[in-house]
């Protein structure tokens, strides 16, 4: 009876708890380092800054707001568009293993990264912001491509054949990324660090760029979540029930490809995250997109800030690349989908 | 009432897999489409439905081209039961009954009315798949996963339904309830409905005209009665049949004949 009410609870309020998790993980996130700085310490940095009060020594403050916080932030946003990606890109493809690589929209877009460090490029008007907005140009570029190139096998844009698109694009990025390598000098290191996936050291800019898309995608994605729905049952049953098929396929991709170019550009390419988020979120809610979207994108912060978490403390004082962790986790929980998928 | 006017189509640009085919189907009559394999039963019902855009030629539906409505009035005139359905995800039955109400709520900010609330449960009930509407698609059998796709296409409340191989996955006594049930729709709702058979005496049990297809191309058309002889059956299929009349029902009763000695 006390059992059945809880989980009716918290069935009602499936936020509640990821919501709660995704706190406790931002304070613990910015409690950690070199310097630990405990939890009410970090509760006062925010009061210090926001409301002008006084409590803790200025050297502590500068390290929580100006070094911890933009970190986790990012972590946060960056997982949350990593995550909501793959639900768009799994929902259009209907393939539980598609995310943001499958389409070779993630090794687009670190091209366009990996090419503006390469020859120190500044776009005028942009100037700062370069390097994301690059990414995501390029990100969507290579839909472009891939979708052209895809219409001409087969102009119903076939699941199959999208996914093998993805790959023939993904492989020739790659191949891209290992000529900069070859060519680069005094690059090399930050190159590398962008194959690996990084998002320390970047400042707060960066998670206020990629906010409004973030925000934009998600609206978008919300807007269509019966579609996604009826999609995910083919685009011949979603025709049946009157799906404007081709109008939301293009529309879910590039949204996709915006949270995907933006996310990478921030960040590099951190894999798994748009993989692993909804198939657990998926098995906890079911795969209504109406409750799938909203926590896939709380999970997936939830995700990506604790691998940080663990990628700074499991060799402290030295640091991991965030993308090892994730990989390490994502790995072999894609693995177990397909054996999954196999049974089936 | 839909038409279609030498309507053509080829899978692959060479070979036609309908030829220059017209025909016209009434309000509130049951057609059967009958032929052997390959001679584009499933292609017709595509192109009827705007699945497919014809090579040449051009259906309507209630006077208007198929071709200048959107997938979302279609589905409002049509709703369709294919041959093979799947899933990726599995959903529960009640929502996946739910999707078939898409068409009939506003694109950006649906709300879920009481008048799709009475299409779903109608569905469900008429289905019989009311009592497993919480159960997810991937635990329930093939039929009673192709009585939830009917759901969904009742959940429609479309004036024409189409089913392709009604009778795949069904076992016999599913598929007499459900035709049954068509009967009834179409009888007191004057729905119009068009079907697929592969089972000649399915198709004499509840059609009232059928279409026999044989090339892409009509190979016979009229009655019931009138199509389904000894000699027509045996040109359209190549084998041959013993046709005897059911007293009691006044219904033909196909029998299939061995051509081993």
């Amino acid at each position: 009876m006390q059992r059945r009410f809880i989980q009716r609870f918290l069935n009602k309020n499936i936020f509640l708890l990821p919501s709660f998790v995704l706190l406790l993980l931002f304070i613990l996130g910015a409690s950690i380092g070199s310097t630990s700085i405990p939890f009410y310490s970090i509760i006062q940095s925010f009061s210090d800054a926001f409301f002008k009060t006084n409590f803790v020594p200025d050297d502590i403050q500068t390290i929580v707001m100006n070094i911890r916080v933009p970190r986790v932030l990012l972590a946060g946003l960056v997982g949350a568009c990593f995550a909501l990606a793959g639900v768009a890109f799994q929902g259009i493809l209907k393939n539980p293993l598609a995310d943001p690589f499958t389409l070779g929209v993630s090794s687009g877009a670190s091209v366009g990264a990996v090419f503006v460090l390469f020859f120190q490029i500044s776009l005028p008007i942009v100037t700062y912001f370069t390097l994301p907005v690059v990414s995501i140009l390029f990100g969507f570029f290579t839909l472009l491509l891939l979708i052209v190139f895809v219409r001409k096998l087969d102009r119903s844009l076939n699941v199959e054949t999208l996914i093998l698109g993805g790959i023939i694009i993904s492989s020739f990025c790659s191949a891209l990324l290992s000529l900069f390598i070859t060519f680069s000098d005094n690059e090399l290191r930050s190159v590398i660090g962008w194959l690996m996936g990084n998002i320390g050291g970047r400042g707060i800019q960066y998670s206020i760029t990629l906010l409004p898309f973030l925000i934009l995608s998600f609206l978008i994605l919300f807007s269509q979540n019966r579609q996604l729905d009826a999609m995910t049952f083919g685009s011949t049953n979603a025709k049946h029930i009157g799906i404007d098929v081709k109008k939301v396929t293009y529309l879910i991709l590039f949204t996709g490809s915006i949270l995907s170019g933006a996310a990478v550009a921030v960040s590099g390419t951190i894999g798994f995250v748009g993989l692993v988020v909804p198939h657990y979120t998926r098995a906890i809610v079911g795969p209504l997109h109406r409750k799938l979207l909203p926590l896939s994108m709380i999970n997936g912060a939830i995700f990506l800030i604790g691998s940080d978490i663990i990628s700074r403390v499991i060799l402290a004082p030295r640091e991991l690349p965030i993308g090892v962790i994730t990989s390490l986790i994502g790995a072999p929980i894609f693995a177990i989908i397909l054996l999954q998928l196999k049974k089936k | 009432m839909i038409n279609c006017n030498q309507i053509s189509y080829s899978y692959n640009g060479i070979q036609k897999d309908i030829k220059n085919l017209s025909y016209s189907i009434n309000e509130g009559e049951w057609l059967g489409v009958i032929g052997p394999n390959g001679s584009g039963k499933s292609t017709f019902l595509h192109i009827l439905c705007g699945l497919l855009k014809p090579l040449t030629g051009d259906v309507m539906i209630d006077g208007e081209y198929i071709t200048k409505m959107s997938n979302k009035e279609i589905a409002k005139k049509i709703a369709v039961l294919s041959q093979q359905n799947s899933y990726t995800f599995s959903y529960e039955v009640n929502e996946t009954v739910k999707l078939g109400r898409i068409a009939h709520s506003a694109s950006l900010f649906p709300t879920w009315t009481d008048q799709d609330d009475i299409a779903v449960s109608n569905a469900l009930l008429m289905t019989s798949t009311n009592n497993m509407k919480k159960n997810f698609i991937s635990e329930i059998s093939g039929g009673e996963r192709q009585r939830v796709f009917l759901a969904q296409a009742f959940a429609q409340e479309t004036p024409y339904i189409f089913l392709d191989e009604p009778s795949n996955h069904l076992d016999l006594m599913h598929t007499i309830k459900i035709l049954d049930l068509l009967k009834e729709l179409q009888v007191n709702e004057e729905k119009t409905v068009v079907t697929v058979f592969h089972d000649l005496n399915l198709a004499s049990l509840y059609c009232d005209r059928i279409l026999a297809l044989k090339d892409g191309t009509t190979f016979c058309e009229g009655k019931t009665e009138d199509v389904l002889t000894e000699e027509i059956l045996e040109d359209l299929y190549g084998t041959s049949f013993q046709i005897m009349n059911n007293p009691n029902t006044n219904k033909k009763v196909i029998v299939y004949k061995s051509n081993y000695a």
